[in-house]
Order: C-alpha cells, then structure tokens, then sequence
C-alpha cells in the first residue's frame, strides 16, 4: 500500500528573484536571469565572480546573519496561514552560515546547528523536535523526510552564498566559466524556502499547495565528488519514489531538475531520464536555475516549492523533483497537485 | 516492522590494515582521513558483527558534533592569503559535515539513504532517531547509524546497525581505553552519549520501561501534548478527567497514531476502548501482538 501523503500547507520562499513565488515565475516568463556580479567580499581574489543573491532589500548583503534572517523570513512566511504548530523543525543547509568562518573564526556561530536553534529562538517556537541536516544539495531533501516521518513540521532549505562556498566549489572546478551563458558547470545561488508539512485529513479548510507523495534518496558509490555516468544512483532512487507511490514514469508530467548545467549531472540525465521517458524527456524536464544559480542544500526545498506553484497555474498534476550531490547522492520527490 | 539495536562497535582510531579491507571500493594507497578512521573502523566492526555487507538499500545516518576543524582552518588560512590557485580541493570537501557519511558509503558499500545530522552533544541521538523513524516509515530497511567528534587530533567514532527486531543479532564492546585519558571538560559528546545509549541496552530486548516510554513518547508527539513523556504514569487513565485527559478527537487521533507508528490497527471500537484504558494497556497489547519488541 502507498504512503498515505502529506499536505504542504504553506510555503515561504526568498531566492535571487525576491519573495514568494510570483517574482520567480515572472523572472522565468520573461526569460530574464537574477544572477549577478558578487560582491567584492565573496569573488575576492577569485575566477567565478558571479552568482544568484537574495536583493538587499530582503536580506542585508553582508554579516554573518544573513541565513538567519532569510530563514526566519521564509519560516514566517509560511507559516502566515497555518493554525498548528509544528511539532518538528528540521532545516537543511550545505554549509550553514559560513561567512561566520571567515569574518571571525568563530565556530560556534558558523555551525549549522547553531542556525536551527537561533532560528527556532528567534520565532519563539519550542517544537518538540528540532533537526539540522548537513547534506550537502540534499540537505533539505533530508529535512523534508524527517518531517514527513514525523507528519507535523516545517522542513525547511537555507543556503547563503560566502567567499568559502564560491571558493570551494571553485577549486573543485564545478564552477561554470562562461558565468552560465553555457552549461560548462554551476553557478552557485542563495535560496531560503520553507515548507508546512501537514497530514491531509487536518490540513482542514487551509490551503494545500500540494501533496508530497513520495521521496527517495540512493547513492551510487562511484565517487565523492564525480557522479557515477551509469546513473545508477539516481535511476534508482526514481524507481524507488515511483514504486512507493504505486505511480507510473509515464504520469509523470513535469521534471523539475537540479544543478543541470553541471556536464557530470547532465550526463546522468541523460542516461537516467532517457532509459525511463525516451528520448522525448526533454520535453518534460525544466529548471529554475537559469534564474537563481544552483541553491545547494535549499535546492530540493526549491525544487518543491516551484512543483507547487506549477500545480496552482495549472502547469502541471504530477511532478518529480530530482537532486544530485556530492558523494553520488541522488534523490527523487514526488509531488500532486491538491 | 519495529526498529531495534542489532550490533554495536566503538573506535578511537582504525587498525593499520583498515584501507586493506575494502578491495575495489577504497584504494589502499590512498589513506582515509585521519580524523574518519574511528567511525570507518567503528562501522566495519558492527557490519561484520551483523552480518551485514555492501547493500544497495541499507541507509546511513550519522550525527557529528565536531569534526573537520583543521582542515576548515586550512582552508580559511589559505583562503585569506588571496591565493586562490593555493586553495586545497581536499581541504574544502574534508570540512564538509557530509564528507563522513559519504565516505562510509563509497568504502562499505551502502547505497541507501544517506544523512548527517549536526549538532552539540546530541547528534547521535537524532540520528539514531532519524534512523529508527525511517525504518518504521518503510524509507530504509535497515540503517547503519554513527557518531562522530573530532577535535584537536582526538577522534571517536561510534556504529551501530539498525534493523528488524527479529534480525537481532549480537553486542559490541567498547576498546577500555575508549574514553580514557581525555583531557578534563573535553568537547567530544556526541559519540559518548551515542555510545551510552547503545551500549547499556543488553541482550538486545528492551526493557518494560523502554517499551512504554516509546508509547508515550509517540503520544507527546501526535497529540502535540507540551509534557514530558516521562511524566505519564503508567497506570494513569487515558481518557477522562483524571490522568491525561484526553477526549474523543484525541481518540481518533491516538488510534492514527497507533496505526503509523506501530502498524496495528484496532479490528473494532470496542477492542480500541478496551485497550485504551491506561498507558500500561496499551503497551502491553502492542507487545502482545507483536509490534513493540
């Protein structure tokens, strides 16, 4: 028998584009990207200077709080129409706030550990569980299966762009340099989303965005940073969601893909998507990255967020949210519409 | 299916020979990383005790407290030199907390779902319930769950297979000098307390008391009930005025519960009253019909 799913009942969501949805779909229908040059502080001395920031009219453009302030605007957001609390929150993020790392070598203050709790202290929140993920892109694919496990939560996805984080994915050459005028690699974008996860039967007279029906995470073992070119991490965990959903490739309308500018993740499309949809999966396939740059850890959360804003506009019924990472980590979401 | 204790293994370092024990999926000229030795070797011991070999559905779940802060260090150190061409592509991806877990994948073998918690203290013990809410959702089969903490060239790592209460197996022990020598008010927790938590349980049964603390436990959760689990006595009435309380939404509520977290459903409201009586009742039925080991 399936999973009975879950019901998202409320999205807050801060990227590149702005706040909520809307400003990311219309960045999209235009065709009109918000990555830009980064600031002095983060490109110093480095070949990638460009990237998607949060507009500093949301977020301050430099300190070490910038994660906690995107998040607790994402966190209020959506949960600006929920009447129950949660009992779990559980955040995901690659790296956490590691501008900490570099303004002062202080490591209490960098920890991702130490964002989740500000976070719940600033909110006023005292959740009968409190997680932090640290999973690199899958980072918040991991916050949204422990609050699927526990069926009460806000899962939520936060990524802030430092001079360590544009710096190490520079060094590990995953960096595009053509600025993403190519798909020759990633180029790296801030998200903060968080997302209301309620069991259907008491998401009651609210708003359901849509219904989580089935996630699944594998890794291929082929490498810590090199994805496997067979896919067979990602094929699997495709084949793992589809069959906890007792749902067929074939009813699925939307691909919603992360970090596809990467050629090593590309590839994995290829062969992943290819042998499950034909050669015709393109036509399914789309991505928002194009407007944000790739929001490691939030990506999943993103990814979600999106699927939901494709089931309001009547865009799509079903969609799968792919995420890759490092140590040949891939993971498969699967979302209906309400 | 219950989640329970299979095996558990500590280290405070890997034996000289540990590269050699994974042929084809770790090259054994190439050394692990110093500070991932104790949980390598940690979680090749419990596997070994389990039973358990490369598989492409057991989960990881690890939960680090401290861990690579040198090579952090490193990284900002050349970082602030200006020199991007000096930047070290192992120093980044050893100051990933995800790094561990990832290791353990690609050495043992393990293809599941993979996860790393991060915290002060108590990652451990997230992870582990991280771990046993995935088995019971049906998400893993069975997990390999850790602790790691690192700090100032001191490591130790902590395992322990999860899995079915029938696939039981055996217990681990702790090297004596696990703990031994640490300087006073030293900053490692996450394993220690991982490893009190394993490591007391005997005989891989638990205990009365455990098996209704995990009811009442369930029953804060899914009530949104904002009390300590141990402060429900066992013979306390459920319903009512006197004991919990609780009323007939709570009811269908209590008896969804019971139904995700344990896999038992009442055949009959009259059954569901009956048992439903005091916490007490309601534990020992689900021990009596098999879904609480």
């Amino acid at each position: 028998m399936a999973p009975a799913p879950l019901a998202i009942t409320g999205i807050g969501l801060l990227t590149a584009a702005g706040e909520g949805l809307e400003p990311l779909a219309r960045a999209i229908a235009e065709g009109r990207s918000c990555i830009g040059p980064l600031p002095e502080e983060v490109s110093r001395g480095l070949a990638h200077k460009v990237g998607g920031r949060f507009p500093v009219e949301l977020v301050p453009a430099s300190g070490p709080d910038r994660a906690l302030i995107a998040a607790d605007r994402a966190v209020r957001a959506a949960m600006a129409d929920v009447r129950r609390d949660a009992l779990l929150v559980s955040l995901g993020t690659g790296l956490g706030p590691s501008e900490g790392l570099e303004q002062e070598w202080e490591l209490a203050r960098a920890s991702p550990a130490a964002l989740t709790e500000a976070l719940c202290h600033g909110l006023g929140k005292s959740p009968l569980g409190v997680q932090t993920f640290a999973v690199t892109c899958l980072s918040s694919l991991c916050s949204l299966e422990a609050g699927k496990s526990v069926g009460r939560g806000v899962a939520i996805g936060i990524e802030t762009l430092s001079r360590t984080i544009q710096a190490g994915f520079s060094c590990l050459e995953a960096l595009s340099k053509t600025d993403g005028r190519e798909p020759d690699g990633i180029v790296l974008g801030e998200a903060a989303c968080a997302l209301v996860l309620e069991p259907l039967a008491l998401a009651g007279s609210g708003r359901t965005w849509a219904r989580l029906v089935a996630q699944a995470m594998r890794v291929d073992g082929n490498h810590l940073t090199s994805p496997d070119p067979a896919a067979k991490g990602l094929s699997r965990a495709i084949a793992a969601a589809l069959h906890q959903a007792q749902v067929n490739a074939r009813d699925v309308d939307r691909l919603l893909l992360t970090a596809p500018a990467s050629p090593g993740y590309a590839a994995q499309y290829e062969r992943a998507l290819g042998e499950l949809w034909g050669p015709a999966w393109r036509d399914r396939a789309s991505t928002w990255e194009g407007v944000t740059g790739h929001c490691l850890g939030a990506s999943t959360a993103v990814g979600v967020a999106w699927a939901a804003h494709l089931f309001a506009t009547a865009q799509a019924r079903r969609a799968l949210v792919l995420s890759v990472g490092f140590g040949g980590q891939s993971g498969a979401t699967l979302l209906e519409g309400p | 299916m219950t989640a329970e204790w299979v095996v558990w293994a500590a280290a405070r370092e890997g034996a000289k020979d540990l590269e050699d024990r994974f042929p084809g999926r770790w090259n054994p000229k190439r050394s692990l990383h110093g500070e991932l030795r104790p949980l390598v070797q940690a979680a090749a011991d419990a596997l070994a005790l389990a039973g358990w070999g490369p598989d492409p559905d057991t989960a990881i779940v690890l939960g680090i407290d401290r861990y690579g802060e040198a090579s952090a260090a490193a990284f900002q150190a050349q970082l602030r030199k200006g020199d991007a061409k000096a930047l070290r592509p192992s120093d980044f991806l050893s100051s990933l907390p995800s790094t561990p877990a990832a290791t353990l994948g690609l050495v043992l073998g393990l293809g599941g779902y993979q996860a790393t918690l991060v915290g002060e203290g108590e990652a451990g013990e997230r992870a582990l319930d991280q771990a046993r809410a995935l088995i019971r959702s049906g998400a893993a089969p069975r997990a390999l769950v850790g602790a790691l903490t690192s700090t100032d060239g001191i490591a130790l790592g902590v395992a322990a297979c999860v899995g079915s209460a029938e696939a039981r197996i055996g217990w681990g022990k702790p090297p004596s000098d696990l703990l031994a020598g640490l300087p006073s008010g030293y900053l490692l927790r996450a394993a220690p307390r991982f490893l009190a938590l394993v490591g007391p349980v005997g005989g891989g049964v638990m205990s009365t008391a455990d098996q209704r603390m995990q009811v009442k436990r369930m029953i804060v959760e899914r009530l949104h009930m904002r009390m300590d689990p141990n402060d429900i006595a066992d013979d306390a009435p459920l319903f009512g005025q006197t004991g919990l309380g609780l009323d007939s939404v709570d009811a269908i509520e209590l008896v969804e519960g019971i139904k995700e977290s344990f896999g038992y459903e009442f055949p009959s409201e009259q059954e569901a009253r009956k048992v439903l009586g005091s916490l007490a009742q309601l534990a020992d039925h689900l021990v009596a019909q098999g879904k609480l080991a």
